[in-house]
C-alpha cells in the first residue's frame, strides 16, 4: 500500500511542507513556489514506495514522465497488480492500452467496461466475446474521451516537474480540447445526418417509428424548426431510448392535439373557409356575365344574392349552375370524353327508336327536306 | 397494426412456455437449427441470454449476430419481440 500520495499537488503548501519536514527533507530557505514543494515530495516520498529500481529511473527522468511508464511496462508486462510504479495514472493509462482483451480476466474485463461506463452483466461463457468486442469498441472510441479525463490529472503532475509547466500545460489544454472537440463533432454529424427526419415525421405522421427513427427524434427537434412548440419537445432529448414507442406516441398526441385545436380555433373563426393543409383556398372566380361575348341570362341576376359571399359561392351554385355549359376551368373528365359519350349515346337511342318504330312515314323526314304528306292508314 | 409480422404477435401474446426457438419472430428453419445446435434448442433459453445481456438489445443482436449468423433484420426482429415480450410478461 503506498504511504505517500502520487498526487501531491493536491495538498497545500503547508501540508506539503509539514509532510518533507516530517520525513527529514530539507526545504529550500525562504518561501518557494508549491511546485517545488511538491516536487521535492515526489521526489523524496512518493519514490520511497516504489523499490529502489523503478525509484531511480524517476529520479533521472524528471521531466519526461513517457520514458518512465513504457521502462515500467516493458518490465511489468501486462500484470494487472502494478505495485511498482507509484504512478498510478499511467499504470491506468497503460491497462487501458491492453491491446490483447482476450487475456484479461473475467473480472478485469468487467472492470474495464465499468470504465467505460458501462455495467456488463454476468462475463459468462456465452457472453464473454460480446464485452471484449464492446471494450474493444469502447477502447477505439475511448482514448479520445478517456484521455480527457485521465490527462487533467496528469497534468497536473507532470507541470510540477517540469520547471516551466506551460509546455505541457499548453500541450494538455489541446489534447483536452481535441478530444472534446473531437466528441462534439462526432455528436453533431449524427444530428446533422439525422435533421431531415424531422421533416419526413411530419409529413407522414407515422405513428409507429422504428427505434432509430424515434432515437433520433430527440435529437432532432433541437435543431429543426417546426411551428409547433419548441417547449414539448425540450424534453425529449432527456428521455431515454429504452422508450422510444411511448415517446413517439406521445409526440404524435401532441402533435394532433395541438393540430386539433388549432384547426378549432379557426374554424370558429372562418366557418365558411375550407379547411386546406396551409389554410389557402382559391376559390373559382365566377365569369362576368356579359364581359367577353358571354350572354347575359335572367338567371345571373337571380343568383346574384347568394355570390355575395365567393367562399359560398363555390358549394351553392354549382346545382343551379347551367348544366349546357361545361365547367371549363376544371375539367375531371376531358372534354373530348364527354363529346364523344353524348354522340355515342345519341347514336344508340336512334338505333333503338329506329328498330322500335314501325310508323311508315320517317319522322325526320321534315328535317331530311322531304316534303312528305303524312300517309294515313286507311 | 405496427410493422411486426405475425409471428411477432403471436409470440408476444402469450407466455412462451416450451415454444420451440423457431418460434422467435426472425428466427426461421435455418436459425433456429444453427442456434439449437449451440445448445439454445428453446425460445427460453434464448430469453436467458437476452436476460443476462441485461436487456440490452444492441449486445443481443450482436451475440445472435455472432452464433448463429442472423443478419440485421432477423436479429432486430427478434430482439424486439423478446424485448416486447419482457415487457409484457416479466
Amino acid at each position: 500500500m503506498p504511504e505517500f500520495l502520487a498526487d501531491p499537488s493536491v495538498l497545500t503548501k503547508e501540508k506539503l511542507k509539514s509532510e518533507l519536514i516530517a520525513n527529514n527533507v530539507s526545504l529550500p530557505g525562504g518561501e518557494q513556489r508549491k511546485d517545488v514543494y511538491v516536487q521535492l515530495y515526489l521526489q523524496h516520498l512518493t519514490a520511497r514506495n516504489a523499490p529502489a529500481a523503478l525509484a531511480q529511473p524517476d529520479f533521472s527522468s524528471d521531466e519526461e514522465r513517457e520514458p518512465t511508464p513504457l521502462g515500467a511496462r516493458s518490465r511489468g508486462g501486462a500484470a494487472p497488480g502494478r505495485k511498482a510504479t507509484k504512478k498510478t495514472d499511467k499504470p491506468r493509462l497503460e491497462e487501458k492500452d491492453d491491446l490483447d482483451v482476450t487475456e484479461l480476466s473475467n473480472e478485469d474485463l468487467q472492470e474495464q467496461l465499468v470504465k467505460y461506463g458501462v455495467t456488463p452483466g454476468p462475463i459468462l461463457a456465452t457472453t464473454r466475446k460480446i464485452y471484449e468486442k464492446k471494450l474493444q469498441k469502447m477502447k477505439e472510441q475511448g482514448p479520445e474521451l478517456g484521455s480527457s479525463t485521465l490527462l487533467p490529472t496528469v497534468s497536473s503532475s507532470a507541470e510540477n516537474t517540469k520547471q516551466n509547466g506551460n509546455n505541457d500545460s499548453d500541450q494538455y489544454s489541446d489534447n483536452e480540447e481535441d478530444p472534446k472537440v473531437e466528441f462534439r463533432l462526432e455528436k453533431r454529424e449524427p444530428l446533422k445526418a439525422k435533421t431531415k427526419t424531422p421533416v419526413t415525421l411530419k409529413q407522414r405522421r407515422v405513428v409507429e417509428h422504428n427505434q432509430q427513427v424515434v432515437n433520433r427524434v430527440p435529437g432532432n427537434f433541437k435543431h429543426a424548426a417546426p411551428t409547433l412548440s419548441i417547449s414539448e419537445f425540450s424534453d425529449l432529448p432527456r428521455r431515454t431510448p429504452k422508450k422510444p414507442l411511448m415517446t413517439a406516441e406521445v409526440v404524435e398526441k401532441t402533435l394532433a392535439e395541438e393540430r386539433r385545436v388549432e384547426r378549432d380555433i379557426l374554424k370558429e373563426m372562418f366557418p365558411y373557409e375550407v379547411s386546406t393543409p396551409t389554410g389557402i383556398s382559391a376559390s373559382c372566380r365566377r365569369p362576368i356575365k356579359g364581359a367577353a361575348g358571354r350572354p347575359i341570362e335572367l338567371s345571373d341576376f337571380r343568383m346574384e344574392e347568394s355570390f355575395s359571399s365567393k367562399y359560398v359561392s363555390k358549394y351553392v351554385p354549382l346545382a343551379d349552375d347551367k348544366p349546357e355549359k361545361p365547367v371549363t376551368k376544371k375539367r375531371s373528365i376531358p372534354m373530348w370524353i364527354k363529346i364523344l359519350l353524348f354522340v355515342v349515346v345519341s347514336v344508340f337511342l336512334f338505333v333503338v327508336y329506329q328498330s322500335m318504330e314501325t310508323n311508315q312515314g320517317n319522322p325526320f323526314s321534315k328535317y331530311l327536306g322531304v316534303p312528305e304528306a303524312k300517309i294515313q292508314a286507311d | 397494426m405496427s410493422s411486426t409480422s405475425q409471428k411477432h404477435r403471436d409470440f408476444v401474446a402469450e407466455p412462451m412456455g416450451e415454444k420451440p426457438v423457431g418460434s422467435l419472430a426472425g428466427i426461421g428453419d435455418v436459425l433456429g437449427k444453427k442456434l439449437a445446435d449451440k445448445g439454445f434448442d428453446k425460445a427460453y433459453v434464448v430469453l436467458g441470454q437476452f436476460l443476462v445481456l441485461k436487456k440490452d438489445e444492441e449486445l443481443f443482436r450482436e451475440w445472435l449476430k455472432d452464433t448463429c449468423g442472423a443478419n440485421a433484420k432477423q436479429s432486430r426482429d427478434c430482439s424486439g419481440c423478446l424485448r416486447e415480450w419482457c415487457d409484457a410478461f416479466l
